[in-house]
């Protein structure tokens, strides 16, 4: 049976992407926080979940993974009733890296939730948020 | 004639299972600023002033493993009958400095 995740980020504004797609958009040294919520329409076994936070560098490149645990939780199951509602928090650092979209390098900010469950394949669910610069006008 | 380059460049790097590597680049950004013809002697060297602004929608510098963004100011010298000098100065360009002149936000 799989599960669902949704991930909501505390009161930020958001980036309409080239794609349409919206993201929600961080400016540098800011910190992204906000609730992950895994539901199922049936009772799940889990062995843990794990949020994840930090950035993926790819493109035409070896893929880098830039990543740090911001929650972890290992509650054996998830029912309709009762879903699993991690917080997390994690601060962007004051040097970036900014998103990026380049022809041979990308740079993706995201949220990464993986959920291991007993003798099944592991599910993985990713939330992207766009990085931009601080723009400080009194400087 | 000196020319002035402002570059961003992208670097990436596949590496293979037997060691090669093969190298992908490209230039995401240039600005080039041309003087003329100058003259100089030994007792005078020549002093340009150039400017130029890293666009605020840029990426600033990154260096991974594998994967780089390097900004570079690049001098290149002309003399008739001379080889051409160049010169390559790395520069690391922070995504939160951005002293933005009035008018330029």
């Amino acid at each position: 049976m799989k599960t669902t995740c949704n991930v909501a980020f505390s009161g930020q504004e958001s980036i309409t992407m080239p794609n349409g797609k919206q993201h929600p958009m961080y400016l540098i040294g800011q910190v992204v926080s906000g609730l992950v919520t895994i539901s199922s329409s049936s009772q799940v076994k889990i062995n843990k979940i794990t949020v994840w936070g930090g950035f993926k560098v790819h493109g035409k490149g070896e893929t880098e993974n830039f990543f740090s645990i911001l929650n972890e939780d290992d509650k054996n199951q998830i029912s309709p009733e009762k879903p699993v509602v991690l917080p997390f928090s994690m601060q962007i650092p004051d040097d970036g890296p900014l998103s990026y979209d380049g022809e041979c390098v990308k740079i993706d900010w995201l949220i990464k939730v993986d959920i291991d469950i007993p003798w099944a394949l592991d599910e993985h669910s990713y939330h992207y948020i766009v990085v931009v610069p601080c723009i400080d006008d009194h400087k | 004639m000196l020319v002035v380059k402002l570059t961003c460049t992208e670097t990436a790097i596949v590496e293979w299972s037997d060691d090669s590597r093969d190298t992908y680049r490209h230039v995401a950004y240039e600005a080039k600023q041309e003087f003329g013809r100058i003259f100089a002697t030994k007792e005078r060297s020549l002093v340009f002033d150039g400017v130029f602004t890293v666009p605020k929608d840029m990426v600033g510098s990154f260096r991974s493993k594998y994967n780089y963004i390097d900004w570079n100011m690049e001098l290149e010298v002309y003399i008739p009958n001379n080889k051409k000098i160049s010169r390559d100065i790395e520069l690391k360009v922070e995504p939160r400095l951005y002293p933005f002149a009035e008018g330029d936000k």
